[in-house]
């Protein structure tokens, strides 16, 4: 398969262009690309249209990823498929209308390769080449490993230790390795664990009755430990109620005292004292306050009245804010005046620099001419731009008149020369006829060899005599008829050959048989099976005659000899072939192995003479059909004239005879061309001399009128001559044209115009500015800086004398108001400044503003007060009641007595209330249900005792409790073992282990065996490949290495390594034998390629054909090495398409003297700007 | 009146397959077993049933220490507590143990005696519980023909330990046909043996409830025991209680449509963070396969251990610590053809050759180092022979393919242009 075009359409930064890979022998085309011209996403490309485009791919910037397009044409033994490829997951492929195709259409021209295939096997960059250089030196020059390699596939050392490292991790025979060996460990310790954890059902039983004895022994105790206690409890209750008893006694006895002393409610005592308090403090507070209200009243009166400020204050208060004011104008108003007079007097003075008759009064009436002033402005500059270009236009007028006479002096010297155009054109046209001499000579020298060539052949050619145009009209069977016969006539000669074969054989033989035979014969003479049943059948004849004879009596004797035909008497006739017979037979028997070779010869001689007749009738045959078949052939060639000789040879004679007319066409072609040639080279000759001379010019004297080119170069120089007259003449006249004198005329009197009007406009203002008449615009321009001025001055005084009315009206207000107020409100005020009596009228409105205040908070106090004197004198009243009503209750009259009722009651209360308390208390404490129980309970028992007993009791009981703890304690021991054993569940947690480590042995062997053989897979592999491959591949590696290294070596061999398997070494000049490890880094790069291009070329060769892409593989290699590489590269194209990617002009060139044919990348994307 | 039937408890045995890794949640998985037996006691107490069958196989056969039956007592004594009575036959795995039968255990547990078939009947719940236990681990006669007529007006119940349907995978022990259980006018037969829960009829009630605990890869899903309703008038109704501690389930990952191994544990992600609805915040042993032809088969074949790393990541990522991957195979197939493959002169060729040439005859493989070494050098009762870990044709067949993919992955990983 070949690719003969890529059309990327939209792909990368690719739109639109096509490469084309035109065929030629080599096939062998050189990309030649910049850095980012593109030849990586070409690559891409390549790799995307026969397998698909990647799903991430880079190559979407043009395009989005549906549009994305590239197409290709590429073919195979004379077919060729045109197809495109879009982005996606499937059905990708599609003809040049964007219909989808069948992948299998591709299929039959990709022989199946696959991507990685492709890539892998015939491609090949740099990178990869140094890779493949420096995995020899790790293989050691292995010759499997290394052929595995020019396949394409690097690393294959790496893969194989990584694999094996993997493998060791898991297991060693010798270390048991990391994973597998500590798991077994762990295996066995969880089964060794399991058995020592393992329980009997003896030792449960065991421990269960241990258990009920305990659990018995220690119920009984507790029981005896809790009677104890019961009475122990009893005991210290009964001691416990003796003190409370006795209590309970002396209450009694108590409360009967006090039976007389009446009840009082519980809070008598603090109704009283509360009651008292209530009446002393409210009697004392009413006085206080008494006190306090005649003290405010008094400062009340003392207070002044402010009703008079009360009704000015506004007025008051606005003469206060407008103080600070009225002194300011007063000293503000003599500074203003002064400044006024003084812009007055400077407008003056100015004024009286320009108009020296007029007053300053006149300055009003220039207003309207100064408000004009951007007029005046513009006048000014517009006069000078005036004068400038007056000057300009007067100097050029007087310039251009000076020019035009120097022209016309000029052109009076010249005359208008003819036009030469129509000597150009056929100047060309002669020209285009080429270099006619060398051609006619050329055609002239082909004429003549191809004619003496042609007739040596015919000279040569055998079976022909007469001429050539005769052996052109010759009649001549067809090739096919040709080919026919030679099948046929080879077929007769193999025939024959093949009879002949085997006649000879035949007769040789009978003849090696018939030797043997007559050996044989010598020691079993004629003993053949054949004869003794001869002589054994004359023998029963025999017989027959003399039984007939002797016994049946059915012939005479006479007529038994007559029959038996001998000449002998028939008795011993008869008894000699039995002799002879018996001895024959004898005979056989005796050499019975030597009989048996003789019979064994016998019959094959007897085949072979058979098959020898047989052969010979076919040979016969064979002659007759030869015959015809000679006859037919001769009648083929009747026109030669003369007898053909074998159609072989005769297809050999026609090849010889197409030569022969080919050269005479040729010549005949060569004839025709000179003389059309001729014919055109007089015409055109003729032709540029009738042209020159209708121009009037002459050949030099001595032209050689004979010689085309000559004469093409003569009339050129005239024809140039003309040419240069003719553009001189016309540069004068343009020159001429564009000297025009009158328009710079009329530019003068334009300005001349302009400077009047312009007159008449300043003479105007000068008159409104009452200005002298001639005033020029430099005074103009001053006139109107003074007006400036002057009206800036008496614009300040105005503004000054507006300022110092408005002080004055502001004065006078102020006193005014002052004056009136003060003649309303204190009239003693009247004789002091009016800002200071402003001042005072201010201060003493405030003076009663606050004395107002003060004497309304005195009153409101004062009525709180008294409203507070009044409660007072509730409260009291309220407390003596309380009083009295006690005094009734306690059956008393005065606050004394009633102080002593109180005490007893309450002493009567607290005894009442303690009896209660230790009552209730024994009677919960004794759980019964009166005292009565209590106290009989009691009064049989004395308190020491009762303390004795319990103390005994108490010591008796500790010493059971201890037994109690005791037996407890073991019980819960051996309750919590057997406990632990119902729960116990470590064997299972073991078994669980067990399995745990099982769970990874397992994936782990099949995870080390999986390794292993992998490992062994890729060992054979590399040694099956090696056997295959290694004759081919290596004979033509050695013949290619040799010439990359430009015969520094003479080529590889193999030799053993370390671990006997076959390496690599490369034969120096002088013979010596190299390992891989002693080459040069670039000397080994140049092995490794010479073994992939010698791989590539055993697969082309075996398989198909493919394209072989190199990416710049080169880059490193000095030119010599360099350009025999792109040699064996070209080697290589002539068996298979090859495209070499580079970005160096120099290998690009080496390329193109190898053979190959330049692709510039960066035309191609120029030409992106301007598609096809 | 209500009962639990239950069977194959196969107390205390451990979980095969789940080897430990960082991450796994190893407490979590200690005696399943026991925390399986105590959901259907919990569930027994809870129901308030009357009593309880046990099938056959309380015990595993290879029990060696007491531990298991005085767990078993305890549990029984919980039941005795709660008024249960719990009626129990020996199947072949109880009867292979010696160990169990010395001990007594509580007084609510009824054992059917080995001898000959034996009755046990409730006059107050009218009820008659026909059985027989196995005297011996291999029994290969009819016990349910020997078994009595029902008792008339009576709920008959049958329980056996059997292979009814003779299932190819469980050994034909106490052979029975379907038919003759059914004509034998029993109204429910508690079965046992059969690890898969089976009704195989409902007139009457035929069934297999299955183990209450999956103990391996094989024994996938729920487990569960049934809870028997029967009412007044004898119609029966049934629910399954589920009792798994640890269920084991099988996540399939088709890759088909990845590109890459990066999509692939994309896609596992997204199943396994589905599995956690059923893994009912429960610890949960996991087999993750990874099918399909895909282009993502050499990514994933290159390194197997490091697939089966991600596997484990993304199993503990995405279920909270309660996921133990048991197995992650990748029999996942390239999108290359391998008779394609074959045809070629080349390296890969050669390869693909020599594994075909080893997959007509894996057996071949047993005179290879690999193989002889680790026969030879590992102990006989974890490899080889009826070890756990068999290097039978099998494994050898699984170890060549997975060779293949290794070497070719690699192979073709090997940069290209």
């Amino acid at each position: 398969m070949r690719i003969d075009s890529i059309d990327l359409i939209r792909f990368g930064h690719f739109v639109d262009r096509e490469i084309e890979f035109p065929f030629k022998s080599p096939d062998f085309h050189l990309v030649y690309g910049n850095n980012e011209a593109g030849k990586s996403t070409l690559l891409r490309g390549i790799s995307a249209l026969f397998f698909g485009v990647p799903t991430k791919t880079l190559d979407v910037h043009s395009c989005k990823g549906p549009e994305l397009r590239i197409g290709a044409t590429i073919s195979r033994q004379g077919k060729s498929l045109s197809f495109r490829r879009r982005k996606g997951t499937s059905g990708t492929l599609l003809n040049l209308d964007e219909a989808q195709i069948q992948e299998g259409v591709l299929a039959t021209f990709l022989q199946e390769l696959d991507r990685d295939r492709f890539e892998q096997f015939f491609g090949l960059n740099h990178q990869r080449l140094r890779e493949g250089g420096e995995e020899l030196l790790r293989g050691k020059g292995d010759v499997g490993s290394a052929l595995f390699q020019a396949s394409g596939l690097l690393d294959l050392r790496n893969l194989l230790e990584e694999i094996d490292a993997e493998a060791k991790e898991l297991f060693s025979p010798r270390s048991r390795g990391k994973v597998i060996g500590n798991t077994l460990e762990e295996y066995r310790q969880a089964r060794a664990e399991i058995r020592r954890l393992a329980i009997s059902a003896a030792a449960v039983k065991e421990k269960q009755s241990e258990l009920d004895r305990t659990k018995q022994n220690h119920q009984r105790l507790r029981a005896e430990a809790q009677s104890l206690q019961q009475e122990l409890v009893k005991l210290r209750r009964i001691a416990g109620n003796k003190p409370d008893l006795a209590r309970l006694q002396e209450l009694r006895a108590a409360l009967l005292a006090l039976a007389s002393v009446p009840a009082l409610p519980a809070d008598t005592r603090k109704q009283r004292d509360e009651a008292v308090s209530v009446v002393a403090s409210a009697t004392s507070q009413i006085q206080a306050l008494s006190e306090q209200i005649a003290q405010r009243k008094e400062r009340i009166l003392a207070l002044p009245l402010g009703t008079v400020f009360k009704a000015h204050a506004k007025a008051i208060e606005d003469l206060n804010a407008g103080i600070s004011d009225y002194i300011r104008g007063t000293s503000d108003r003599p500074k203003r005046i002064a400044e006024r007079d003084e812009a007055l007097q400077l407008a003056e003075d100015e004024w009286k620099e320009i108009w020296r008759k007029r007053t300053i009064s006149d300055a009003e009436e220039l207003k309207s001419a100064y408000s004009r002033k951007t007029e005046v402005l513009a006048l000014s500059t517009e006069h000078a731009r005036l004068t400038t270009a007056l000057e300009q236009t007067e100097e050029q007028l007087r310039t251009g008149t000076q020019q035009l006479e120097q022209i016309d002096d000029e052109l009076a010297l010249h005359p208008e020369p003819p036009d030469p155009t129509m000597l150009i054109a056929t100047i060309e046209q002669a020209k285009a006829l080429g270099d006619t001499g060398n051609a006619i000579a050329r055609l002239n020298s082909d004429i003549k060899r191809l004619t003496t060539e042609t007739n040596r052949e015919l000279s040569t050619l055998g079976l022909w005599s007469k001429s050539l145009e005769k052996l052109e009209s010759l009649g001549v069977p067809l090739a096919a008829t040709i080919d026919q016969y030679a099948r046929d006539w080879e077929s007769n000669d193999n025939v024959r050959r093949e009879l002949n074969g085997r006649l000879s054989h035949a007769r040789d033989t009978i003849r090696k048989t018939q030797t043997e035979l007559e050996r044989l014969a010598l020691k079993v003479g004629k003993v053949g099976e054949g004869d003794l049943a001869a002589l054994r059948a004359r023998r029963d004849e025999l017989w027959q005659l003399i039984r007939a004879s002797a016994f049946d009596k059915i012939l005479t004797n006479e007529e038994a000899q007559a029959k038996s035909c001998s000449p002998a008497p028939l008795p011993e006739s008869f008894a000699e072939h039995l002799r002879r017979s018996d001895e024959v037979a004898d005979l056989r028997f005796t050499h019975a192995k030597d009989v048996a070779i003789h019979d064994r010869l016998t019959k094959e001689i007897d085949l072979a003479e058979a098959e020898q007749q047989s052969i010979e009738q076919e040979l016969a045959e064979l002659e007759t059909s030869a015959s015809k078949l000679r006859k037919r052939w001769a009648s083929e060639w009747r026109d030669l004239g003369s007898e053909p000789l074998s159609p072989a040879e005769m297809r050999e004679w026609m090849q010889s005879r197409k030569v022969i007319l080919e050269r005479l066409e040729q010549c005949r072609e060569k004839e025709n061309d000179l003389r059309v040639l001729q014919e055109r080279t007089l015409a055109a000759a003729a032709q540029i001399e009738s042209r020159l001379k209708e121009l009037r010019q002459e050949l030099p004297t001595d032209t050689d009128s004979n010689s085309l080119g000559v004469l093409v170069k003569v009339a050129q120089c005239l024809a140039n001559q003309v040419e240069e007259e003719r553009r001189a003449v016309a540069e004068l006249r343009r020159r001429k044209q564009l000297l025009s004198l009158e328009k710079q005329k009329a530019k003068l009197q334009e300005c001349k115009k302009k400077m009047l009007e312009w007159s008449g406009k300043w003479q105007q203002f000068v008159t409104a500015l009452l200005l002298p008449e001639g005033s020029t615009p430099a005074q103009v321009g001053e006139a109107l800086a003074v007006l400036e001025s002057v009206f800036g001055n008496l614009k300040e005084a105005e503004r000054l004398q507006h300022r110092i009315k408005r002080i004055g009206e502001n004065i006078e207000e102020f006193e005014s108001k002052t004056s009136r107020l003060v003649a309303g409100i204190a009239p003693s005020l009247a004789v002091v400044a009016p800002q200071v009596a402003a001042a005072e009228l201010h201060a003493r409105y405030v003076q009663a503003g606050k004395a107002e205040t003060e004497r309304d908070a005195l009153e409101i106090q004062n009525a709180a007060d008294e409203l507070a004197i009044v409660n007072c004198r509730g409260r009291v009243q309220a407390a003596a009641a309380t009083l009295e009503n006690l005094k009734q209750l306690a059956r008393c009259e005065g606050d004394e007595e009633l102080e002593i009722v109180i005490s007893h009651a309450e002493s009567k209360a607290d005894k009442q209330a303690e009896y209660d308390r230790i009552a209730t208390s024994l009677i919960e404490r004794n759980a019964v249900a009166d005292l009565k129980h209590i106290e009989e309970e009691a009064s049989g028992y004395e308190l020491d005792v009762l303390k004795l007993e319990i103390s005994t009791s108490e010591e008796h009981q500790k010493s059971l409790q201890d037994e109690v703890f005791k037996t407890g304690s073991e019980y819960g021991r051996l309750l919590q073992e057997f406990e632990r054993l119902e729960g116990n569940e470590e064997s299972a947690l073991q078994a669980q282990r067990v399995e745990n480590a099982l769970a990874r042995i397992g994936p782990a062997v099949g995870r080390y065996l999986r390794l292993r053989i992998a490992s062994e897979v890729l060992h054979r592999a590399i040694e099956a490949f090696r056997e295959k491959h290694q004759g081919p591949v290596l004979s033509r590696a050695s013949e290619l290495f040799s010439r990359l290294t430009l015969g520094e070596h003479s080529g590889l061999t193999t030799g053993f390594g370390d671990d006997d398997r076959p390496v690599l070494m490369a034969i120096r000049k002088n013979r010596e034998q190299v390992s891989v490890e002693g080459l040069s880094d670039g000397t080994r790069d140049q092995l490794y390629l010479a073994l992939r291009l010698a791989a590539i070329e055993c697969h082309v060769e075996t398989v198909a054909p493919c394209p072989v892409i190199l990416d710049d593989i080169l880059v490193n290699s000095d030119d010599a090495r360099a350009s025999a590489a792109l040699h064996v590269i070209g080697d290589s194209a002539k068996h298979t398409q090859v495209l070499f990617f580079t970005h160096h002009r120099r290998l690009a060139e080496l390329g193109m003297e190898a053979g190959a044919q330049l692709i510039e990348l960066d035309s191609v994307v120029a030409a992106i700007t301007s598609p096809r | 009146m209500r009962f639990i039937h239950c069977a194959d408890v196969h107390l205390d045995t451990p979980l095969q397959g789940l080897a430990q890794y960082p991450g796994a949640p190893v407490s979590e998985i200690r005696n399943a077993t026991r925390r399986a037996f105590e959901k259907v006691l919990d569930a027994a107490v809870s129901e308030q049933v009357d009593f309880l069958i046990i099938a056959g196989d309380l015990y595993d056969t290879g029990l060696k220490s007491f531990e298991s039956a005085l767990f078993f007592n305890k549990q029984m004594a919980r039941l005795k507590d709660a008024g249960v009575d719990v009626y129990l036959i020996y199947g072949n795995h109880d009867a292979a143990s010696k160990l169990i039968k010395q001990l007594r255990p509580p007084g609510n547990v009824h054992i059917f005696r080995t001898t000959e078939p034996q009755t046990f009947s409730n006059d107050e719940l009218r009820v008659a519980i026909h059985g027989q236990s196995f005297a011996t681990p291999e029994i290969t006669e009819n016990l349910a023909s020997k078994y009595p007529p029902p008792v008339p007006g009576f709920f008959n119940i049958g329980v056996l330990h059997t292979n009814l349907t003779g299932i190819s995978e469980h050994a034909n022990y106490a052979p029975c046909s379907l038919e003759a259980l059914r004509n034998k006018g029993y109204q429910y037969w508690a079965l046992g043996h059969v690890h898969n829960r089976q009704i195989l009829c409902t007139d009457p009630y035929i069934v297999y409830p299955g183990n209450i605990q999956g103990r391996h890869g094989k024994e996938q899903g729920e487990k569960s025991c049934e809870l028997v309703t029967v009412s007044d008038t004898g119609a029966i109704s049934i629910d399954t209680v589920l009792t798994s501690a640890v269920p084991w389930f099988e996540v399939v990952v088709d890759a088909s449509d990845c590109q890459t191994a990066d999509e692939v544990y994309e896609r596992l992600r997204i199943e396994l963070k589905g599995m956690l609805s059923q893994s009912k915040e429960r610890v949960t042993a996991m087999r993750l396969r990874v099918v399909g032809t895909t282009d993502a088969h050499a990514e994933l074949n290159r390194d197997l251990e490091q697939v089966r790393h991600e596997a484990i990541s993304i199993a503990n990522e995405c279920g909270n610590g309660l996921f133990w991957v048991e197995r992650v195979q990748v029999t996942t197939s390239p999108r290359l053809n391998l008779d394609d493959l074959l045809k070629r002169d080349d390296p890969i060729g050669e390869v693909v050759r020599i594994i075909a040439t080893l997959r007509e005859d894996p057996a071949s493989l047993a005179s290879w180092d690999a193989v002889a070494e680790l026969e030879k050098k590992l102990p006989e009762d974890v490899v080889g022979g009826t070890a756990p870990v068999k290097l039978d044709v099998l494994m050898l067949s699984m170890a060549i393919e997975e060779a293949e993919a290794v070497l070719l992955s690699r192979l073709s990983a090997l940069e290209a242009l």
